[in-house]
């Protein structure tokens, strides 16, 4: 071995016994687990903020959602009466086309035509469910 | 890292608290040399091993399995450490008196007083090639393991070892080869 090789051989066992003592501090394992127990109130504390503050959003979505359905039936409502006032003005009108002038059939295709065109909407709604 | 398997393998079947119990022991030396590889300050490196280890334990019900975990852990040990060396150079400056007396004072830690001369020199080194010479001797690691904790190539890490050496036998006075 020349006397560079062995230089530089005694060079790595030095740098190997320096660099080896290169550790954390006994009881490192306790000190994070410390840690994670400290973390651990914080995040759920966090959590249950979280979760009123998904309880507020679902509640005023539920309040939205009442006020859409009693806006809907309003309008259902005044639209059936309407027609039901008019019906017969609206069974001249509609003299040439072959449906019944019969004011409850009107009526009942005019909810059912609303029903069909705000199903999107009426679906939303609080315990609305079909099947 | 042959015991990366079990882990991942007990990651996988929702086992976090057993996986972590093995993670911690497999992994402190390496988390800990790769933060004090890039803060050299043992203190510092001890602080953000252990945010490290909290912020895996946190993370460890995620972890998917895409990336290797040794990967995945070094990953986080670099960007933690980069961060915290970004806050310590914004909340002091290099020329503040007690940063030079930090820098000068390395050598006088407990722990390096052994050899405290070889210490300065190794201080001394550029960045990339200190981390080198640390992640290096330190457990006597394959050179392969020292590029995947540096996230550098295996090739760019021999670079760095060979003329660490070569410069530390120049200042220590050890016969040795030149620097190509």
């Amino acid at each position: 071995m020349s006397s560079e090789d062995a230089g530089m051989a005694a060079l790595d066992a030095r740098l190997r016994r320096a660099m080896h003592g290169l550790d954390a501090r006994a009881g490192f394992e306790a000190r994070v687990r410390a840690r994670i127990a400290a973390a651990a109130p914080v995040s759920a504390d966090l959590r249950a903020q979280f979760e009123e503050r998904r309880e507020a959003v679902r509640r005023r979505l539920r309040r939205e959602a009442w006020a859409n359905g009693i806006s809907i039936a309003g309008i259902g409502i005044a639209a059936a009466a309407l027609v039901w006032r008019f019906a017969p003005e609206i069974g001249r009108a509609a003299a040439g086309v072959p449906i019944p002038a019969d004011p409850v059939v009107i009526a009942a295709v005019t909810l059912a035509a609303l029903a069909f065109g705000l199903w999107p909407v009426l679906r939303t709604l609080p315990g609305f469910r079909i099947g | 890292m042959p015991a990366d398997d079990a882990i991942t393998t007990l990651i996988r079947a929702g086992r976090a608290e057993e996986a972590f119990e093995r993670l911690v022991p497999g992994y402190r030396r390496r988390v800990f040399g790769l933060a004090y590889a890039i803060l050299r300050d043992r203190g510092a490196a001890e602080d953000l091993a252990q945010e490290v280890f909290v912020k895996l334990w946190q993370a460890l019900p995620r972890y998917d399995g895409r990336a290797r975990l040794s990967t995945w852990i070094y990953a986080i040990t670099r960007n933690a450490a980069i961060s915290a060396l970004r806050r310590r150079r914004r909340s002091v400056s290099l020329s503040d008196p007690a940063v030079q007396q930090e820098v000068e004072g390395i050598a006088a830690q407990p722990d390096v007083e052994q050899d405290a001369a070889l210490w300065r020199q190794v201080e001394a080194l550029p960045d990339n090639q200190r981390q080198a010479v640390i992640l290096y001797y330190q457990d006597e690691r394959p050179v392969d393991e020292v590029a995947e904790m540096m996230g550098v190539p295996v090739n760019t890490v021999k670079t760095h070892l060979h003329r660490a050496r070569a410069r530390l036998a120049a200042a220590l006075g050890v016969p040795g080869k030149e620097v190509a």
